[in-house]
């Protein structure tokens, strides 16, 4: 049986994006990590796995729980939908999001080819107050026609 | 459609890869990194473009094959498909450093625009086109820009590599073109021009705020200020350029649509 590794992983994050300067060690974030590419060890001969693992890792550590209950519940008591969706919210446009699409796309042309080259490292961020506005200014916007 | 997913089978497979992609066991992996949903998105999608890029070269190793072209050519076209494959790794491993893939679907089934030239030639020269002179010509300033506003050694590190690979893929886009110069009518280069033209324009969506807040750059990520000006800028130097000094015009409206201002403006 061949031995495969696991290389992408997928995982839904919660938290926001930390100080643009990393070179100083930040506080070690709550996560559970996922081995994602052992290069290190030798291949075994093992069972073909999961090529892809859905791992939550935002879960606070009972070290870290504040003392009075928070306002947010945190991400483990959260169903998986609505942390999925809240990840997608950061990156969809609100074109994307009209559109109800469940997931991320790769840029494609109007064929549906992948746009070339390595260029798609534009931060585009869409957190719920921005798509909520959109909502808002779209509805504002609409005329009586338009319904 | 299906979600973007990575295997390694390893063995003789592994260890023939292994010269390769050593280097990346080097980067400074245990650097503290935040969390950041931002870079998690960008660095997804470069392991998929990565990955399509590879397709490409594949796509284009055959296609000089049966042009004819030189073999040194042809084997780098064929070597570039193993950059771009350690490229994807690379990426994925900086995504996972980062928080982890997000879910991305993609069309495994729809990787290359197949060239619709049936001279085999013209076809070798549209995907030559639009992959190296179009796609790798755009990545090296973008990538440079974003490894000096990337504020992380490892992502300096990771795109540092990239940068020098692509640079060498978007090479023998302009090698390609001036060998196969003499066998390039003037229908030929109108028709390169367009197929270039599409491929800068695809990137039209990208381009501008749409509503959103424009986030800063960071991790291998380029907000909006940073990024619109210097694609518009990389399309008419790294591209539209080039092709010109060698015959080939990109339509001022493909360009127009990613910000380049028309000449004289």
């Amino acid at each position: 049986m061949p031995h495969q590794r696991k290389i992408l992983t997928v995982v839904l994050l919660s938290a926001g994006c930390g100080a643009s300067s990393s070179r100083t060690p930040a506080p070690a974030p709550a996560v559970t990590r996922v081995p994602v590419l052992d290069v290190a060890a030798a291949p075994q001969p093992a069972a073909a796995e999961p090529v892809s693992a859905i791992t939550l890792v935002s879960t606070p550590s009972p070290a870290s729980a504040p003392a009075t209950p928070p306002a947010i519940r945190p991400d483990d008591e959260q169903t998986e939908a609505l942390l999925r969706l809240r990840s997608e919210l950061y990156r969809a446009s609100a074109q994307d999001l009209a559109a109800h699409h469940a997931k991320f796309r790769a840029l494609c042309d109007e064929h549906g080819y992948p746009v070339v080259g390595n260029v798609a490292s534009k931060s585009m961020r869409h957190d719920v107050t921005g798509y909520c506005a959109d909502v808002r200014t779209q509805l504002v916007l609409r005329t009586p026609s338009d319904a | 459609m299906q979600a973007f997913e990575l295997t390694a089978i390893g063995g003789p497979w592994g260890r023939r890869l292994a010269p390769r992609r050593a280097w990346i066991d080097e980067l400074p992996w245990d650097e503290a990194l935040p969390p950041c949903v931002d870079a998690r998105q960008v660095w997804t999608a470069t392991a998929f473009s990565e990955y399509a890029s590879a397709a490409a070269f594949a796509e284009i190793a055959a296609a000089l094959l049966a042009a004819g072209a030189p073999i040194d050519l042809v084997a780098a076209a064929g070597d570039f498909v193993v950059d771009e494959i350690v490229h994807t790794e690379l990426a994925a491993r900086v995504a996972a450093r980062l928080g982890g893939a997000v879910t991305l679907e993609v069309d495994l089934a729809r990787l290359v625009r197949p060239p619709v030239a049936a001279d085999p030639l013209l076809a070798a020269a549209e995907l030559v086109v639009r992959t190296s002179c179009v796609g790798e010509a755009l990545t090296v300033p973008i990538l440079k820009l974003s490894r000096r506003l990337a504020g992380s050694a490892l992502v300096d590190a990771a795109i540092a590599t990239i940068v020098a690979d692509e640079s060498h893929h978007a090479q023998l886009g302009w090698w390609f073109l001036d060998w196969a110069a003499d066998r390039l009518d003037d229908d030929a280069r109108a028709h390169l021009g367009a197929v270039a033209g599409g491929a800068i324009r695809a990137f039209a969506p990208m381009l501008g705020e749409g509503g959103r807040a424009c986030a800063p750059s960071h991790l291998g990520t380029l907000g909006c200020a940073d990024y619109d000006p210097a694609f518009a800028a990389a399309a008419e130097r790294a591209v539209a350029r080039p092709l010109a000094a060698r015959g080939i015009v990109v339509p001022a409206a493909d360009l127009a649509a990613v910000g380049v201002p028309p000449p004289g403006a």
